[in-house]
Order: C-alpha cells, then sequence, then structure tokens
C-alpha cells in the first residue's frame, strides 16, 4: 500500500488505478488469510517424500521449511543422503537386499553385495502462483494465475552405504519455452572413497548444480526469486553463465575434521546448452563452519529417535569462498569468451536469526580484447517467528564496468513462509527495484507442496 | 544294600552341580546395540581359557525355511558338527567362502540333510548360491564358554573356572568389544555392554 502511495504521489498512477490495485492486493490478502485459516483448521496433510517415507519422520527433521535445509538436512545431503552417525538404524522401510553381506568374501567371484530401497523412491514437488507485475511502460499492473507454476518429479536414495543418487524431473515449469519438460540434475555420488570416515572424499557424475554454489544453496531457498549473486549472468557470448545453472560433469566433495568441506571439479559449461569442446569449466569452493552442528551432523546425532523441535537452531558462522573458470567457446572461435567468478559465501545464524550473504566478482571476455567486469552482491535476514512463520528481506545488486549492453541493478526482496502443514508452504514475496527504470515490482503469492 | 547304593548314587548326582557351582564361577549381563531395537545375535566368548575340550557328541542343526538359515547366528565349539536341512519346497545350496571352512554342499531338495564338521576357529560366513539374499554365520570358538544373546539382549555364561579372561563379542555389523573379567568360584559377575 505504501508503494502505491509512492506512485501515486509521483504521478504514476491515478485514483482509479489506485483503487484497482489496492482491491488486487487486497483479494490476494484475503485470499492468503482464508486460505491459511481453512487449510490449519481442515484435515491432515498425509502426504510425504521420499526420505520422510524412507525413516518415517516429518520433513522438518531435514528441512527449516521446504525445501531449506537445517544443519543436520544438510549433513544428511553431505553424506550422501544417509543419516549422520550410522544410517541403517534410522531406516523403517527395510530395504531390498541384492545378495547378502556375506558375498563380499565371494568377491571377485560374485557381484558385490548392494540394496535397493524398499519403494520406488519418487516425489513430487508442485508450485502454484498468483502474480502481480508491474507494468511500467503504461502504468499499469497486471494480475494473472500463474498456475500452475511448475509440477517435477524427484528420484533420491541410496543402493547400499556407498553410492546415492538424486535426479530432478520438471515435468512442466511455465517460463520454458513451449512450456517443455526438463531435466534438471541427474547424478550418482560414491561416497567414502577413502574408507569408512562418512563423507570424507566422495566422487559425484552427472548433471548437478555446482560445488561452488553450494554455500547459498539457491535450490533450497525459502524466496520464489533466485538471489542475484549466483543467477546473473553477462550479455555476450551465448553461454549461460549464472552460478546457479546445473552443469553435465564431475565433482569431488567431502568433510574434513567435521568442520572443513571442500568440493572441486570439472564441468562441460554452457548449462542447458552443453559446448562440447575439450576445455572443461573449472570450480572449486571450500568452506568452514564455526559452531553448531558439525558439518558431517556430529554433535547433533539424535540418541533414539529423530525429533523435529527447535531443530532449525543452529547457532554458527559458515565461511566459504569459491572459484569458477569458464571455457564455453568452440575449439576454433575466434573469441575465446573465457569468464571466472570469485567470491565468498557467509552463512550466520543465532538463535531465531540468520543472515546469509554472497559477493561474486566476474570478469567475462566478451570480444577479442575486451573484457567486462562485474561484481553481484546479495545479503538475507530471515527470521524466524514461529516454525511455521518465517521472514525474509534480501537486498541484492549488480554491477558492471560497461554498461552497454548490461546494467546495474539494485532490488529489495521481502518475502513471507507460512508452513501450512510440513509438506505445504506458501510464500508471499514482494521483489521490488530501487530504481523504477530498472524492471518491473512483482508480487508472488506462491503455493508448495510436496508428496 | 543295594537300596542304599542306589540312595548314594542319586544323592551324588544331585549334590553334583551344587559341587560345580561352587568350583566354578558364571558370567551373566545384557547387551545393548546402540540405536537398534533388537539385541539378538551377539555372540560372547571367553578367550584364553587353558584345557583341551570335548565337541558335543549330538549334531547341531541349521534349517533352512522360507528362504532363511535358521538360526542366524550358531556359535560352536571345535570340531562340532553341523547338520544343514532344507525345509523348503525349493532347491537350497550352503556354501562358505570363508578361511576357517571353505566348502560347498551342493545344491539339494526338500527334507535333504548334509552335514560339516568345523575344526578350526573363526567366523564362517554360510551363503545359499540359489538365493543370494540368504546368510547365516557359524562362529566357531576355541572353548565351550561362549553364549549368543536373545532378542533383549540377556546372555549368561556357566560353569567357568575360577580365573581372568577376556570376554569378547562379535556381531555381524558392530565392532567387536573386549573387557578383562574376574570370574570367581561360587559367584556371578554381573556385565553391561554396549556396541557401536
Amino acid at each position: 500500500m505504501k508503494l502505491i502511495r509512492t506512485k501515486k504521489k509521483k504521478g504514476i498512477i491515478s485514483d482509479k488505478e489506485e483503487s484497482q490495485m489496492k482491491k488486487v492486493m487486497l483479494c490476494v490478502f484475503l485470499l492468503i488469510i482464508s486460505l491459511v485459516f481453512v487449510g490449519f483448521f481442515s484435515g491432515n496433510a498425509e502426504a510425504i517424500p521420499t526420505f520422510a517415507r524412507k525413516y518415517k519422520t516429518s520433513c522438518s527433521t531435514c528441512h527449516t521449511a521446504i525445501p531449506q535445509r537445517n544443519a543436520f538436512g544438510d549433513a544428511f545431503r553431505r553424506l550422501g543422503f544417509r543419516m549422520p552417525g550410522g544410517d541403517k538404524a534410522f531406516v523403517k522401510e527395510e530395504p531390498v537386499a541384492l545378495g547378502a553381506e556375506a558375498w563380499k568374501e565371494v568377491w571377485p567371484e560374485a557381484i558385490w553385495p548392494g540394496l535397493l530401497p524398499a519403494t520406488v523412491p519418487i516425489s513430487f514437488y508442485g508450485h502454484q502462483r498468483v502474480v502481480w507485475k508491474e507494468d511500467a511502460s503504461s502504468s499499469e499492473g497486471a494480475t494473472y494465475f500463474d498456475a500452475p507454476h511448475e509440477l517435477e518429479m524427484l528420484f533420491g536414495g541410496n543402493w547400499g552405504e556407498r553410492i546415492s543418487f538424486f535426479a530432478e524431473w520438471i515435468l512442466y515449469e511455465k517460463s520454458f519455452a513451449n512450456d517443455k519438460d526438463k531435466l534438471g540434475a541427474m547424478y550418482i555420488q560414491f561416497n567414502d572413497l577413502l574408507g569408512s570416515t562418512p563423507g570424507m572424499l566422495n566422487f559425484k557424475i552427472g548433471r548437478f548444480e555446482t560445488g561452488a554454489a553450494r554455500g547459498l544453496k539457491d535450490d533450497n531457498r525459502l524466496t520464489p526469486s533466485h538471489a542475484m549473486s549466483f543467477d546473473y549472468t553477462v550479455a555476450g557470448g551465448g553461454a549461460d553463465k549464472s552460478l546457479r545453472t546445473k552443469q553435465s560433469g564431475v565433482e569431488f566433495n567431502g568433510i574434513l575434521g567435521s568442520r572443513f568441506e571442500y568440493a572441486f571439479g570439472a564441468v562441460n559449461g554452457g548449462g542447458d546448452n552443453t559446448d562440447s569442446n575439450d576445455a572443461k569449466d573449472l570450480f572449486y569452493r571450500v568452506g568452514f563452519k564455526l559452531g553448531g552442528m558439525g558439518l558431517d551432523g556430529s554433535g547433533g546425532i539424535p540418541k533414539g529417535e529423530l525429533v523435529q523441535k527447535d531443530n532449525w537452531r543452529d547457532d554458527s558462522i559458515t565461511l566459504g569462498t569459491f572459484g569458477y573458470f569458464g571455457y564455453p567457446s568452440a575449439n576454433n572461435a575466434t573469441t575465446e569468451e573465457n569468464y571466472t567468478r570469485f567470491g565468498a559465501d557467509l552463512r550466520l545464524s543465532y538463535s531465531r536469526l540468520a543472515i546469509e550473504g554472497a559477493v561474486v566478482f566476474g570478469n567475462d571476455e566478451v570480444a577479442a580484447g575486451k573484457d567486462i567486469k562485474s561484481t553481484a552482491f546479495n545479503v538475507d535476514l530471515q527470521y524466524l517467528f514461529f516454525p511455521w512463520l518465517i521472514a525474509n528481506v534480501r537486498y541484492e545488486q549488480k554491477s558492471f564496468d560497461d554498461n552497454t549492453s548490461n546494467k546495474d541493478v539494485e532490488a529489495v526482496v521481502a518475502n513471507l513462509t507460512v508452513l501450512q502443514r510440513a509438506n505445504i508452504r506458501w510464500n508471499l514475496e514482494y521483489y521490488t527495484y530501487l530504481e523504477d527504470k530498472d524492471g518491473n515490482d512483482t508480487a508472488k503469492l506462491n503455493i508448495m507442496f510436496a508428496f | 544294600m543295594i537300596k542304599n547304593i542306589f540312595f548314594l548314587i542319586v544323592a551324588v548326582l544331585i549334590a553334583l552341580p551344587a559341587f560345580a557351582d561352587e568350583n566354578t564361577g558364571t558370567i551373566r549381563g545384557e547387551v545393548k546395540i546402540f540405536r537398534e531395537r533388537r539385541f539378538a545375535d551377539v555372540v560372547l566368548y571367553l578367550e584364553d581359557v587353558p584345557g583341551a575340550f570335548k565337541p558335543p557328541a549330538n549334531n547341531l542343526r541349521i534349517d533352512q525355511k522360507n528362504l532363511i538359515f535358521i538360526p542366524h547366528v550358531l556359535p560352536v565349539l571345535v570340531g562340532t558338527t553341523v547338520e544343514f536341512a532344507n525345509s523348503d519346497t525349493v532347491l537350497h545350496n550352503v556354501f562358505s567362502p570363508s578361511k576357517p571352512k571353505k566348502f560347498n554342499l551342493g545344491t539339494y531338495g526338500k527334507d535333504t540333510i548334509k552335514q560339516q564338521t568345523f575344526d578350526k576357529a573363526g567366523k564362517v560366513a554360510l551363503l545359499c548360491n540359489v538365493h543370494t539374499e540368504m546368510s547365516a554365520f557359524i562362529i566357531v570358538l576355541s572353548n565351550p564358554y561362549f553364549s549368543k544373546t536373545g532378542n533383549d539382549g540377556r546372555f549368561t555364561i556357566n560353569n567357568i573356572p575360577p580365573g581372568q579372561y577376556s570376554l569378547k563379542t562379535w556381531h555381524e555389523e558392530k565392532r567387536p568389544y573386549q573387557e578383562k573379567v574376574t570370574v570367581k568360584a561360587g559367584e556371578t559377575t554381573e556385565i553391561k555392554i554396549q556396541l557401536r
């Protein structure tokens, strides 16, 4: 409402338009209130995704609010989807043995024994949206239903202790050209290559978000919009240069002494438009966590049953630094279009407050002898009022030393997350550019569900 | 006279266990397994007990029923002969790749019983070539002072000569545990163990 008044003062909107906008916002507000109310006092949401089924535990064991992971959930992922301190005791759905353990003694005369998940490990994520988007050219906004916005199928689990897998098949996403389907990620991870210490050295192959971007956990953000520092790209050249883009390649990752984590690897580059040249994009990240639960889940291992209460709390500081070296062009191109990204990420969590941020410095060769330098930055404040009510405010910016085809942008994102159930999340996000010329403000009501 | 001799023999027989109890000790205890709900199939045994021990006169038995070896874990004294029965309507094969006793009894049908003598101490894994998910273990031990836990984790080792011994555990998945135990004549030593 304040924004409407500001725009009215500036003469951008008329009394009639102001009245219409107020009506739209009031409708959205009432819709949220009524649906949340109805939801809270209606029947149980029974549906739970793959890991929740496997361990017979709630989403909130591993997530603050889906899909944002808490410290325990992060450790679970780092260990290759295994519970810290030994997975087997927590598994409630007995896996199917592909040969008894003792067959290991027969190897190489027999196949090494493995396990199959007890049920087909499939989950679904869906997003329904109502979007209001400012139209700067006509001083009018438009409200429309972006429902469904997205439906994706997720696969995840283990084939025994040492092999994990994950896949994300986007069945539908509104933003795709012709609404076509898309394989988001698909990888296999071979765990514990150095022996019995869980998570010390793992090897991943497939398509995945590279380890360089892992500090900001873009895949697990609460806001519908992506953080600018990991989402921005530079005009010039055809490659998708955003750090969050999923890439095909290999990665080594692991945890050292519970507090250090590392990842490095090589990918084709180019995101979906895989460039098939010999030169691979390279990346790395090293991180350190002080306080709170260890990166491998140590210090927070449940004694008996998995518990949910207060597991969002993890008083700690996590610092990381990363680099990405892109070599996207074909072998015989005259312009290499090489680019680099260096940056740092930070997460500070105390009690109900979490501050998360990242800064990225880029250098892109866009033509022979011509480079564009860029800086992107974002900081996100998150406050947990209740385990089901979380607020975020994020400031973000990107700037370039050459604004011919890339413009500097500053924006603020305000987001309210309501968990109706552990697997049903509501968001109300308002995305505003600090300069009107930079883009159109957007308000999104997003309903995410997982089962 | 004959009547008196008969009563004397009966009295001696009744008194013998009491004498035995007075001259030997017992270890009794409980095993818990970290984050497990079932504490069965932990073998507890004493090491370095001097003496020569005769294997039992009667054979022990492992059955194959509903595609499961029963029992899953069988501790035996060196020299013991174990019979392998097949109570299923399908063919089974019993073999072991383990060093202490490599053997293969071949594939055989319902109600057939084959046997094998275990003459060297160690862990012998049993597998079925037909059903790869089936497995069992025979733990061959050098003295008769051993026990196996039930679901509640309780165990008792009786008739142990007084002395100091190493009490060890074996479990299919958990790390072995070892503890020094002093056994006194006529007394019961209580032990609590947690395996991880």
